[in-house]
């Protein structure tokens, strides 16, 4: 293997665990943090992939005085124009990922009120339902991105570097970044009165209305603020593979990435992050491709194989670690720690001290 | 165009029974354990597969469904005392037993998936023959429209003398309405939950097989068919067994009539009709507002 290729696999290897890491951290603050069991998880990132996809190809097609958006043709002059203009290409993917994030919140938003209105269980049917209900729209209205063959085409925005791995090894570098900087936004938000207050909807929903708390708007926020982060990852995959296929958003991404999130540990966002490369780094390395480059070839197709295991995952984690691999620690908000200071127990960063 | 109506009255008639036996399914279970049990999707696409293997292999459609029936009972039985059990007896969260259902779910669908590749019988079709016992304007009324209405018919009735008229479903449905309570007038609790497992597999396990019977299936087939049993079995308040029957009906009828119907006179594409039970199932929960 030469330099190129072992940047193009690394590539991939981040740029899909940020992917992951994004979106297991969503889940974590409506699940985790929240009690809200989103099992659409799936069609807000793929809410975020159309946004970004309808609006990237139509600026381009804008640009180019293209009509008819969806032909192999149209696809080559879009990527061609990227790689000749880096200031568009820049522009279209910060446009589109700024509507895309806002799109899919308001979805988000707008689904706290099934979120209110159901049981949890219920609740998560409905929200599985929604995401099937809009792949099966999308897969069959073509004029939205070209139904079940999808669109590709759409210029990653660092097209206009020559070199190949280069450009996508810093591509996949902007998506970690973008991974911690979301990590930072869910651990302020987490370690905030607003944390405590998502906890506290979460274990007993009358007891903190009780206490003046507004559980439909703390609700809302939630949901407002994990849709947009995954619809964030949906914009960043679809610049990743250049393409949009509604086949891929399908219920099995949402149970592997809510099995991150239970692996990890729910309601801890280093825990999710851990549990998120973990098995990101299963699922790439149990790729047909990647398992071909060690001479394995198994006699069926691998990801069953990987599918399953992560449904065993799901149940030893409850049978036998249900608080996942680190356990749920407190909510350290400024006042903690001034409190902690002042009474003595434990350091200035309220490490050490009695858990709750 | 009344032969229109007619064809797909019938197709409605055809689906509708094997909607209604996956919802019991789902009802049955719910009402007494408050697991909303995602693997009954795959329940069903086990007992399919085994009717549809048992058929190729010799046996008769009968005892194919009967013996498939008590397989998926079986295996139902041994999910929850291996699964459910221990994370309902630590007090797991309804949350966490949705969740772990989901794990069941993947596992079987996985496992038999991998099985299925190996044997290169992913998509698999059964020996049953449907014969068109007579024609209603041109549209055949086949031998599975009797086997499978009267299965449903058959069921219904059982269940509903099952748990009306007998102290087993006497003790089920005191379960189902409170569990502490039930456990503490001397109700066999664990028994009782098993023998619901036996009961909600054998439906799993022969409506997969009359599906089977019905059309080509594949390892996919269950969880395509666990959205529509939701719906059916959410229309009937997941509790009562006369409504979710009457739900799986709804939602084949409105399935099939519906999509005619957006068809021929708004001219809308086929390939939307799972929309359809989507749409009843959303309206439906929000409309009953199961609340908290």
């Amino acid at each position: 293997m030469d330099l190129s290729s072992i940047l193009i696999l690394s590539s991939s290897f981040i740029a899909f665990t940020s992917i992951y890491i994004i979106l297991a951290l969503s889940t974590n603050l409506e699940y985790g943090y929240t009690g809200i069991p989103n099992f659409g998880k799936v069609f807000y990132y793929f809410v975020g992939a159309i946004v970004s996809s309808i609006v990237a190809s139509s600026l381009y097609n804008t640009a180019l005085g293209i009509v008819d958006g969806f032909t192999a043709e149209a696809a080559s002059k879009r990527t061609a124009y990227s790689a000749s203009n880096p200031l568009f290409a820049i522009e279209v993917f910060l446009v589109s990922l700024a509507v895309s994030a806002i799109a899919s919140g308001l979805i988000g938003y707008l689904s706290s009120y099934p979120a209110l209105a159901l049981k949890e269980d219920f609740l998560a049917i409905t929200l599985l339902v929604f995401g099937e209900a809009a792949r099966i729209f999308v897969r069959t209205y073509e004029p939205l991105v070209g139904g079940v063959y999808g669109m590709s085409g759409i210029p990653n925005p660092l097209n206009w570097i020559p070199d190949r791995a280069l450009a996508l090894t810093l591509y996949s570098l902007i998506l970690a970044a973008a991974a911690i900087a979301t990590l930072i936004l869910v651990e302020r938000l987490a370690n905030s009165p607003f944390g405590r207050v998502m906890k506290s909807v979460r274990d007993d929903e009358i007891a903190s209305s009780s206490l003046g708390k507004n559980v439909a708007r703390v609700r809302g926020a939630v949901l407002f603020i994990s849709s947009s982060l995954s619809g964030i990852a949906g914009c960043f995959y679809t610049f990743y593979s250049q393409s949009i296929f509604p086949d891929d958003y399908v219920p099995p991404v949402t149970f592997f990435v809510i099995s991150m999130m239970l692996l990890g540990g729910a309601g801890n966002n280093v825990g999710t992050i851990i549990g998120a490369v973990i098995l990101s780094l299963f699922e790439r390395l149990t790729q047909a491709s990647t398992l071909a480059l060690f001479g394995i070839l198994p006699p069926f197709d691998i990801s069953f194989l990987r599918y399953a295991s992560t449904g065993a995952l799901i149940i030893l984690v409850l049978l036998f670690r249900p608080q996942g691999i680190v356990r749920e620690g407190i909510v350290k908000t400024p006042l903690y720690r001034i409190l902690s200071r002042r009474l003595g127990y434990g350091d200035d960063r309220g490490r050490g001290s009695k858990r709750n | 165009m009344i032969d229109e109506i007619v064809r797909q009255v019938l197709q409605g008639l055809l689906v509708s029974p094997v909607y209604s036996l996956g919802a019991l399914a789902i009802t049955i279970s719910y009402s007494v354990t408050r697991i909303a049990n995602f693997a009954t999707g795959e329940y069903v696409m086990l007992g399919a597969y085994s009717a549809a293997l048992l058929t190729i292999s010799g046996l008769d459609p009968f005892s194919s469904l009967a013996v498939s029936g008590i397989l998926v009972g079986g295996l139902a039985i041994l999910i929850d005392e291996t699964f459910y059990k221990p994370l309902q007896r630590r007090g797991s969260t309804p949350l966490q037993l949705l969740i772990a259902s989901l794990g069941v779910m993947l596992l079987l669908r996985y496992l038999w998936s991998i099985y299925a590749d190996y044997e290169d019988i992913l998509f698999l079709t059964s020996r049953f023959r449907i014969e068109a016992l007579a024609y209603l304007s041109s549209a055949p009324l086949t031998n599975l429209h009797i086997v499978s209405i009267s299965i449903v018919a058959l069921v219904s009735l059982f269940l509903y003398i099952l748990r009306h008229r007998t102290m087993v479903g006497k003790a089920m449905r005191g379960l189902a309405s409170n569990p502490e309570l039930a456990s503490i007038s001397g109700i066999p609790v664990w028994r009782v939950r098993r023998l619901t497992w036996l009961v909600a597999g054998f439906l799993a396990g022969i409506c997969g097989g009359l599906w089977a019977f019905y059309t080509s299936i594949t390892t996919e087939t269950g969880f395509r068919l666990l959205l529509w049993f939701f719906s059916a079995s959410i229309i009937g308040g997941i509790s009562s067994i006369p409504l979710t029957v009457a739900g799986g009906f709804i939602i084949g009828f409105s399935e099939n009539l519906g999509m005619w119907f957006f068809n021929r006179f708004f001219s809308v594409d086929p390939a939307y009709r799972p929309l359809i039970p989507y749409a009843v199932i959303v309206i439906s929960l929000l409309a009953r507002r199961l609340r908290r």
